[in-house]
């Protein structure tokens, strides 16, 4: 199936001199209905990566290679005016903190109104009807009343679930979700996951879902893409890079995470730190931290390749899954 | 049984968030008041690690800061070592240099101007620990290499560090008058997973070495069965449930502990479509009456949405305070 959206060889850079790559040669793609997630430490280049895509790199920042295709079009060189009809109509976003997202001083039927409005031919009334409709599909009670309540009138969840339908109202075919529940309580944060996996399956919209959280990636994920220091290094079905990371760092990360009952007396850590931008090794930039780091790690980048159902960015990843 | 080192009986602290004065005039309003923490019981032994889990504003953070003294009690009774302590109203430096706290955010906690040898040496003059300046830079020395910093880190500013290293400083911070006792309030929820493991097993190795005992706070039940021997599960404000960590993990008893280890997202949901539950958190301003749970829960009945539950003691120690649970009914 053609994909939706398809990155190549993207490289995101801070100007320099030297200019520093916050982005290199990362090529990722999500086919309509699929969940991709994206994960990494702070700093590895996961928000920037859905920044890039929606056409928002704030400045410095600028994309210095590559290309990013949506439904087979190039829309990195796009001008801003066709890119500002895009977003929302095509691609969608949520944020990772609803109160911020939302206007206050708007009711939330105002907003979506204005939003539905804005990328169709709807009436005023034909449009808050839309509205209404899109806020009990997104699990809202009441949805008729609740339009004329203000966003700070909602809790957290339910804030996040206005913000999930005014990123629907434009009938996008992409989402980019960037930490979408990392400000929510856990028992909430499960119930947007339930939400935004039905609707990727209901209307087979793509979702780049952006997240730290492994626990949420493994519960709504079909494919995942581990970044580190703004590089790819692993991406293939979810089960697989998560039950059998073949990257060292992906295995690392995945032993790191406290689970009920393991009963460890140490977790295990990977040793060190992820290094800084001005500051990247030679070769591959985890060797310094890798238990399986020789002599050519330190002088040649590996370039991610297949090994079996998953792409991998080691030179040794045939060893680290036996 | 050891007595414990730390007892807590009744807590409670209520927060007067009523509209001015002039404004509950005008419209006729009363007074509104918010229970952030009503009516909780915990004891921690020495060197053990009680774990207290929830929401956010279930009340978790309120104990913490009620135990440490930075806010006093509406009610009840707070022990350390038998006797009774209410740090926020008598300060007591006895006491006060036994109890310390380590924060969630690294970057609030740390003065930005100070530098990292002020921070961790502060205590250290503060409370006479040290003889002198020299004796006080060869205590922080000392500190920062127990929690994996160089003592030349000492002459930097927070600024320098990242996320990890940071929180390595407030525990170094809150090690320094040597404490009996150590509160951390989400100590690794602002850090990557990567950098919490390190952090973890840091306050795992002190707690042998500095023989501590922890209050350890945290809405990831994970962590709390990593680092707890006991677990405490707050909902609006009481405590539904306390066990033996394996037990409450694998036998929970409260519908609310049931729902929490049910949905928390972990590697083992993988592929498995996990059912939500329905419904939020109800306002601590307007708790619903009788079992403050029974609005979301599966066994409610009459009882359950007149009486409030009283803990009752487990056969297997710990205590539930829930009808169902005491009825047989589940």
């Amino acid at each position: 199936m053609k994909p939706l959206l398809d990155i190549r060889g993207l490289r995101v850079e801070l100007p320099g001199p030297p200019p520093l790559a916050v982005l290199d040669d990362v090529s990722l793609a999500i086919a309509p209905g699929e969940i991709l997630g994206v994960v990494g430490e702070s700093g590895a280049g996961k928000s920037v990566t859905g920044a890039a895509v929606l056409g928002l790199l704030t400045a410095p920042l600028r994309q210095a290679g590559g290309e990013i295709l949506f439904d087979g079009t190039r829309i990195d060189t796009l001008p801003e005016a066709r890119m500002r009809r895009l977003r929302g109509a095509e691609i969608a976003m949520v944020f990772q903190d609803p109160l911020t997202a939302l206007n206050p001083v708007f009711t939330v039927g105002q907003q979506l109104v204005q939003t539905i409005r804005e990328h169709s031919s709807l009436t005023r009334s034909e449009a808050r009807a839309r509205a209404a409709a899109l806020l009990r599909e997104v699990g809202i009670p009441d949805p008729d009343e609740r339009l004329d309540a203000y966003p700070h009138e909602f809790s957290g969840g339910m804030r996040q679930r206005v913000v999930i339908a005014l990123a629907l109202a434009g009938a996008p075919r992409l989402i980019i979700a960037d930490e979408p529940t990392t400000a929510l309580d856990v028992s909430i944060q499960a119930q947007i996951i339930a939400l935004l996996v039905g609707l990727a399956r209901a209307r087979g919209v793509g979702v780049m879902l952006i997240t730290h959280d492994m626990g949420v990636i493994a519960e709504a994920a079909d494919r995942v893409a581990v970044l580190y220091a703004g590089r790819l290094v692993e991406v293939g079905p979810v089960a697989e890079v998560l039950l059998r990371p073949r990257h060292p760092y992906t295995r690392g990360l995945v032993g790191a995470i406290p689970r009920i009952g393991a009963g460890l007396a140490v977790l295990p850590q990977i040793p060190g730190a992820m290094p800084r931008l001005d500051s990247l090794p030679e070769g591959c930039a985890f060797h310094p931290r890798c238990p399986l780091a020789d002599a050519r790690c330190r002088a040649e980048r590996p370039a991610p390749r297949p090994l079996g159902p998953v792409q991998v960015a080691c030179l040794h990843a045939e060893k680290a899954v036996a | 049984m050891t007595e414990p080192l730390v007892e807590v009986e009744g807590l409670t602290r209520v927060f007067d968030v009523s509209p001015p004065w002039i404004t509950r005039k005008l419209a006729g309003q009363p007074r509104r008041l918010l229970r952030a923490v009503d009516g909780v019981d915990f004891a921690v032994a020495p060197q053990r690690t009680l774990g207290l889990v929830g929401e956010s504003g279930c009340g978790k953070s309120t104990v913490a800061r009620c135990v440490a003294g930075l806010m006093a009690p509406s009610a009840g009774a707070m022990r350390f070592r038998g006797r009774p302590m209410d740090l926020a109203r008598r300060p007591d430096r006895a006491v006060r240099r036994s109890i310390q706290m380590v924060f969630q955010d690294p970057y609030a906690s740390l003065n930005p101007r100070w530098r990292v040898e002020t921070s961790v040496g502060d205590p250290l003059l503060a409370f006479g620990i040290a003889r002198s300046r020299a004796d006080m830079r060869e205590q922080v020395a000392r500190l920062l290499t127990d929690v994996g910093l160089s003592p030349d880190d000492a002459a930097k500013y927070p600024h320098e560090f990242s996320g990890g290293q940071r929180q390595r400083i407030a525990i170094a911070r809150a090690l320094a008058s040597r404490p009996a006792f150590l509160i951390c309030d989400e100590p690794t929820s602002a850090l990557d997973v990567s950098v919490q493991a390190a952090v973890l097993n840091l306050m795992r190795r002190l707690q042998g070495e500095y023989g501590l005992t922890y209050l350890f706070i945290s809405h990831n039940l994970a962590v709390v069965d990593h680092m707890a021997d006991d677990v405490g599960v707050m909902y609006l404000g009481r405590i539904v449930e306390m066990q033996p960590k394996r037990r409450l993990f694998d036998a929970p008893r409260h519908p609310y502990t049931r729902l929490l280890v049910q949905t928390v997202p972990g590697l083992d949901t993988l592929g498995r479509a996990s059912a939500p539950l329905a419904g939020e958190v109800p306002s601590p301003l307007s708790p619903p009456p009788g079992c403050a749970f029974h609005p979301r829960c599966p066994h409610a009945n009459d009882r359950c949405r007149a009486e409030r539950p009283a803990p009752v003691p487990l056969p297997e120690g710990g205590n539930v305070a829930c009808h169902a649970v005491a009825e047989g009914r589940i």
